[in-house]
């Protein structure tokens, strides 16, 4: 039933998937400056220097995506779409983490740490 | 022959559709919102004993399902998953030549059904659909395994309640 090919096939793949996660996994620098971009517009914020939290509200087709930033990160806390992926990315900090919710066109990252320059 | 073709790609159909619709059950327990691909060992399955045909024919109509439930964008990944990995899968199960078992195909079939997602992802967002690029292959993994157990346990079942399924 398994064969020699699918054995190689399986461990060729997780070899890949293990050393593209370091690859993306650009380090632990913590960033300054989170980007959130959305159907129409982009905003920055410097979010170590926040002293409370804030919630940027985006409307979005069906209904609103709801982003938190406070000093430790951010993450998405609500969003219309039916996968909620970029719910449970959770929070993200670190020099070009992303969190994205591909049906509302919405997406946070950490500036710094691009991945173009991961792949160099 | 041709009418009982075309039945038993409807009924594989209805049940692709509703395999889908209980999978959006279980994102709530999966790590970036993974679904187990369960409707992949039907169109699998079909494109083993129905042909490339009847795998195509249910793709379109879990996709037509997933538009009504779920949405464009949902609809336009389903599709886009579902006709590659049905392509692939087809190609891999009529080939005599290949050295893949069930699992190896399963594998490949979410692994392309997975790429092809990511493709339409890049189109909209951008480079950043690239970070899920890591979990995507290793979730191809688990979930290609998954299938292409189901996918022999089905076929053997199957072919021992009625010999003319292949």
């Amino acid at each position: 039933m398994i064969k020699r090919a699918d054995i190689i096939l399986i461990i060729v793949l997780l070899a890949a998937a293990a050393a593209l996660f370091f690859a993306f996994d650009s380090s632990s620098d913590a960033g300054e400056q989170v980007i959130i971009t959305g159907p129409q517009n982009e905003v920055k914020i410097d979010f170590r220097s926040l002293t409370e939290e804030k919630r940027i509200e985006i409307e979005v087709e069906n209904g609103k995506v709801i982003i938190v930033v406070d000093s430790q990160g951010a993450q998405f806390v609500q969003s219309p779409c039916s996968g909620q992926q970029c719910v449970n990315m959770g929070k993200i900090s670190k020099k070009g983490q992303y969190a994205v919710c591909v049906p509302c066109r919405v997406q946070i990252r950490i500036s710094g740490g691009e991945l173009d320059g991961v792949t160099e | 022959m041709k009418i009982r073709k075309i039945t038993y790609s409807a009924l594989l159909g209805a049940l692709a559709a509703g395999l889908s619709a209980i999978e959006v059950l279980f994102v709530p327990f999966m790590p970036f919102g993974a679904k187990p691909g369960l409707s992949n060992v039907v169109t699998m399955y079909a494109a083993k004993s129905l042909g490339i045909g009847s795998a195509l024919a249910i793709t379109l109509i879990k996709s037509l399902f997933v538009l009504v439930m779920r949405g464009t964008v949902a609809a336009l990944m389903s599709l886009a998953g579902g006709t590659v990995s049905a392509l692939a899968t087809a190609f891999l199960l009529k080939n005599g030549k290949t050295k893949m078992g069930y699992i190896g195909i399963g594998i490949i079939g979410a692994l392309l059904h997975n790429f092809s997602q990511l493709g339409l992802s890049f189109a909209i967002i951008g480079a950043a659909s690239l970070y899920y690029l890591p979990s995507i292959i290793f979730f191809a993994v688990v979930n290609g395994t998954l299938t292409g157990l189901i996918l022999f346990a089905t076929i053997g079942f199957l072919r021992k309640k009625d010999g003319r399924i292949q």
